[in-house]
């Protein structure tokens, strides 16, 4: 005698149960991971289950669930910093940037050595926090499921490198204003390292809004 | 046979009766899993995470599975590295991520495929010096 193997169907009770376990199991789960979890799962259970116990499933799943997405924001955020880094150096040796680079370097050259100390902290701050402000306020969505995505909450972490030149400069003060030079090193990085994250959280802004426009609706 | 991560293998051997030779192998095929899924993907023009796991299992008549602990870690970095690009579909009531290759993926995969032609024909020359893969 034959057996027939029933397929099993997941219901739709089934699917609101599944979605409140990831939920409680994952609090601020990414959107984006949750459709992927939740379609893995729901394939998974067709597939291997004979008896159509979702909660069993869920049980010797609990493992998978919560080590799933773990480890993502470590990566987003690695990634986003070799970004900012190719991007930085890009304006060093890409043929199309470098006029600007020599402009902008000229001109932080000239400042350096000839403002005095209160003037030239002042230009310093300005031009860092003025760079920094306005790439921190790109990180802002007024729609919370864009701003739970770790693509998009990672971006303010492009501007965590300009803050330390930032910050720091508090400590290195009293070496950089004596020696103009090494404040003009300081300086062209800082403010590079700025310019360059507006820029990629910018690009960065506009490719997660054009990938993720379904969440907009 | 199982690519997992590590402490999913520890769990597995718990519950799944492994023998030596099998978690020997699987200690090989492990450093490939991203291969595996670069080359999955510059055959099919898209996939999602499921899909991968059958379409190895398919491939390889069940020899090789890659556990889901193990393939979305390598997912999310392979992304994270910019060599998968994500696409989210609506299928049925349901949306779907699919992963896709990156202009930079695509040529990294075909780097990753020729090292692993050199490192077979390596291994070939040391374990059976008389046959060649070439």
């Amino acid at each position: 005698m034959i057996i027939m193997k029933e397929k099993i169907k997941i219901t739709d009770k089934q699917l609101v149960f599944l979605e409140d376990y990831i939920i409680r199991k994952k609090k601020s789960i990414d959107p984006e991971d949750m459709y992927e979890l939740m379609d893995h799962l729901i394939h998974d259970f067709e597939a291997t289950t004979t008896n159509g116990n979702l909660s069993q499933y869920l049980a010797n799943k609990s493992w998978f669930i919560s080590q799933y997405g773990i480890g993502k924001g470590s990566k987003t955020h690695w990634a986003y910093q070799r970004l900012l880094w190719k991007k930085f150096f890009s304006f060093f040796i890409q043929l199309k940037f470098i006029p600007i680079t020599i402009l902008i370097g000229s001109l932080l050259l000239y400042l350096s050595f000839f403002l005095d100390e209160k003037l030239l902290l002042a230009t310093f701050f300005l031009s860092i926090v003025g760079q920094i402000v306005y790439g921190l306020t790109l990180t802002y969505h007024e729609k919370k499921r864009i701003r739970k995505l770790i693509s998009f909450k990672y971006l303010g972490s492009i501007m965590g490198l300009p803050q330390v030149f930032l910050y720091s400069l508090t400590l290195t003060k009293p070496f950089l204003i004596n020696n103009r030079l090494m404040f003009f090193i300081y300086w062209i990085l800082a403010l590079g390292l700025s310019i360059t994250g507006t820029l990629v959280i910018k690009e960065k802004r506009v490719s997660i809004l054009k990938k993720y426009k379904h969440l907009l609706r | 046979m199982y690519i997992c991560c590590e402490s999913q293998t520890q769990k597995a051997t718990k519950n799944k009766p492994f023998n030596i030779d099998t978690m020997g192998n699987q200690k090989l095929y492990k450093g490939s899993l991203q291969t595996i899924i670069l080359k999955l993907l510059a055959q099919n023009d898209k996939m999602y995470g499921y899909e991968i796991t059958q379409k190895v299992k398919e491939l390889t008549k069940g020899e090789l599975k890659i556990t889901e602990g193990a393939l979305y870690p390598a997912l999310h970095k392979l992304e994270a590295e910019g060599l998968l690009d994500v696409e989210v579909a609506k299928v049925g009531n349901r949306l779907r991520k699919y992963y896709k290759l990156t202009e930079s993926g695509t040529k990294e995969t075909a780097n990753r495929l020729s090292e692993m032609q050199e490192f077979l024909n390596t291994m070939q020359q040391l374990v059976n010096p008389k046959f060649s893969l070439e």
